[in-house]
């Protein structure tokens, strides 16, 4: 039973996880990101 | 399209959920909520210790940009932030603190069975999926701010990317194995309506 009422609840959360996930490709057009401005003084120092 | 990505994401991820309710039925944790537990454990303690998170974050964010360590990051414009800030709570949980964190966890705990130390294989594991957890932000941090490769990142910038995820993850964590995804997911999502949603709004 105590098996039963998890998966029950993990089933909800994965139901919801794939609606959420198309809802956020659909509505979110990547120019809505706020971009950041790479200020090339700031690039690396790490060795390639 | 859309529809056979909800499909795969669907498939993939309720696996990863299923193999992380395995293990921790193995490793004795609450798996997707502690049932004992009542709304407090569900509800209230994840959303303090996801806005008391949230707001480190955003300390730690303020304190790199003022010394020019960093020039922050890029955030989700409002209110899609709000929709990610779920997205990101949900698939992270089952992908970092279900799935990672309890195959490590059940991995490292059959080899320290003779010690008996589920504790420390569980804050092993914990460690290593906040590790994890991190370096999966370099892509989609990489691509927002239009970098090509890892040395066009300044080390102090990854030291903040890493610090900052290495918290929120260890905080998630704790979560998870006290009382299981559902607080794990809360801490996270609440910590993020803070990183991403409002701390956008007021700087």
């Amino acid at each position: 039973m105590k098996n039963k009422k998890q998966l029950v609840i993990l089933g909800i959360i994965i139901l919801i996880y794939p609606l959420l996930a198309i809802l956020t490709y659909m509505v979110i057009p990547m120019d809505e990101i706020a971009p950041v401005q790479y200020n090339p003084s700031m690039t690396s120092t790490i060795p390639a | 399209m859309g529809l056979v990505n909800a499909a795969i994401i669907l498939v993939v991820y309720g696996l990863l959920g299923l193999i992380g309710l395995w293990t921790a039925g193995k490793l004795g944790l609450p798996g997707i909520v502690r049932e004992a537990a009542g709304w407090k454990a569900w509800i209230l303690r994840p959303l303090l210790l996801g806005v008391g998170t949230g707001i480190i974050l955003c300390l730690g964010d303020w304190i790199f940009i003022h010394a020019g360590w960093s020039q922050g990051f890029p955030h989700p414009s409002f209110p899609f932030s709000l929709i990610a800030s779920a997205t990101a709570g949900i698939g992270e949980e089952i992908m970092f603190r279900s799935f990672v964190m309890g195959l490590w966890a059940f991995l490292l705990n059959a080899l320290l069975k003779r010690s008996q130390a589920t504790r420390l294989a569980l804050w092993l594991a914990n460690v290593i999926a906040a590790l994890a957890f991190s370096a999966s932000h370099l892509p989609a941090m990489m691509l927002l701010s239009g970098l090509t490769t890892l040395a066009q990142i300044s080390v102090t910038t990854l030291v903040e990317l890493f610090l900052l995820n290495i918290i929120i993850s260890l905080i998630a964590g704790e979560r998870y194995m006290r009382d299981g995804l559902v607080a794990a997911i809360g801490a996270h999502f609440w910590a993020d309506i803070i990183w991403h949603v409002i701390w956008p709004l007021v700087f």
